[in-house]
């Protein structure tokens, strides 16, 4: 036999406007919680070092499978940059010579040139002394042409100067310095 | 006032009946909390917090992929070649042969009759020192002639591989001598760092290959022989 319950169940003993606030934010609270996990998630999977160093490794084990082409390109590089270096330190001599030599009065004859590193040294003759003071005024002007962009002479001394009564020539020998 | 509550089993039971709707959600939020709390948070600071050493590998990484794309689009013949000229210009060890075919080329070239020289070799067994940067290898000679011929003769010299350069030049009516440097160096030691950048071969260093490739490399000729004065006369000319 079923019992019937007369008695109502009441009023509510709860506000049903908190309630639905309640619902709301546990829905609220757990959607932020689920997207915040998923997104820390994701972004921890693609922007992780672990992910990053996987990558490396990856590429890494390309890379030496190509060790010979590295060598080769390691040694072009270095031999151009110390190519250059050696290029630098050249100093054209046989230009610098004929340039003192055309610059030379055809009176004068030259007895010796030589040039080592940043020196010269210039030893000519003539039968009078006039073309040998024309050499040493060019000399001058070609020093006073001298600068950063176009070195030319930075010192020019007179080292011996003297005469053979014999032949009747004067010997001098110059020394120039190169910059 | 000194209020108590009694919390009984029946006082229980009545709550529960009357608040049932809200437990699912209550608890729902604090699960959220602590979740929060326990796991994200923590998590969140961990992934800030190394996002500094992210970056570092990160950048690590575009030079590993820079350094593979260099690899893979450079060709291994036209490497071959650009170490082969460069190797011709400046050798890894004291190239003897280089000297001479070098010397013996620019003379025949320019029709100058090499006299005595001398070459100043060094011990063939010790590598060179470090602090020496540049080794050479030093030989003076005499040529025949003035200073156009010798004059012509540098000039082919300086457009022959190997690469050498005039520590000292000296012009006499009668001839000139001559003091040549020719250089050498080791090649690097291949140390492979993955951090390292891999360049490639930059365009002032192409201009240096396609220069270099235009002079003369008579390293495949084969020695001359030393002839005598007459015999040397007629093949200068």
């Amino acid at each position: 036999m079923n019992e019937i319950n007369l008695v109502g169940t009441g009023p509510k003993k709860y506000n049903e406007k908190k309630l639905r606030l309640a619902r709301i934010v546990s829905v609220i609270a757990l959607f932020l919680t689920a997207i915040s996990s998923v997104g820390l998630f994701l972004l921890n999977t693609r922007f992780s070092v672990a992910s990053i160093k996987e990558e490396q490794t990856q590429i890494i084990n390309q890379i030496s499978s190509y060790n010979e082409r590295m060598v080769k390109l390691s040694i072009i590089n270095s031999r151009v940059l110390e190519i250059e270096q050696i290029k630098k330190q050249n100093i054209d001599y046989t230009k610098f010579i004929q340039t003192i030599l055309d610059i030379a009065p055809t009176e004068v004859t030259v007895n010796s040139f030589e040039i080592e590193e940043k020196k010269a040294t210039i030893s000519i003759s003539s039968p009078s002394l006039l073309p040998m003071s024309d050499f040493i005024n060019e000399l001058l002007k070609f020093a006073d042409k001298n600068s950063k962009e176009n070195p030319t002479i930075s010192k020019a001394t007179i080292e011996s100067l003297s005469a053979n009564d014999r032949t009747g020539n004067f010997f001098m020998t110059v020394n120039l310095e190169i910059p | 006032m000194n209020g108590k509550i009694n919390i009984d089993l029946l006082t229980i039971r009545t709550l529960y009946t009357d608040y049932k709707p809200f437990i699912i959600p209550f608890f729902t939020i604090l699960s959220c909390i602590i979740v929060f709390l326990i796991f994200i948070l923590p998590q969140a600071n961990e992934f800030f917090r190394s996002q500094k050493t992210v970056s570092e590998e990160r950048e690590k990484l575009n030079v590993l992929k820079n350094n593979l794309s260099v690899l893979q689009t450079s060709s291994d013949s036209e490497l071959d070649s650009q170490v082969n000229v460069l190797s011709s210009a400046l050798p890894p060890n004291k190239n003897f042969e280089g000297v001479i075919n070098a010397l013996s080329y620019s003379a025949n070239v320019t029709g100058v009759i090499l006299g005595n020289f001398d070459f100043a070799v060094g011990s063939l067994t010790e590598s060179p020192k470090e602090i020496q940067k540049f080794p050479y290898l030093e030989i003076e000679l005499n040529l025949t002639g003035g200073i156009d011929q010798a004059s012509n003769f540098l000039d082919t010299l300086s457009k022959t591989l190997p690469m050498s350069r005039v520590i000292m030049l000296g012009v006499t009516p009668s001839g000139s001598s001559v003091r040549l440097a020719f250089y050498y160096k080791p090649f690097p030691q291949a140390k492979f760092n993955e951090n390292a950048k891999i360049d490639p071969v930059s365009k002032k260093g192409q201009v240096l290959i396609d220069e270099l490739e235009g002079f003369s490399n008579p390293s495949n000729v084969s020695i001359p022989l030393f002839i005598g004065d007459e015999q040397a006369s007629e093949s200068a000319l």
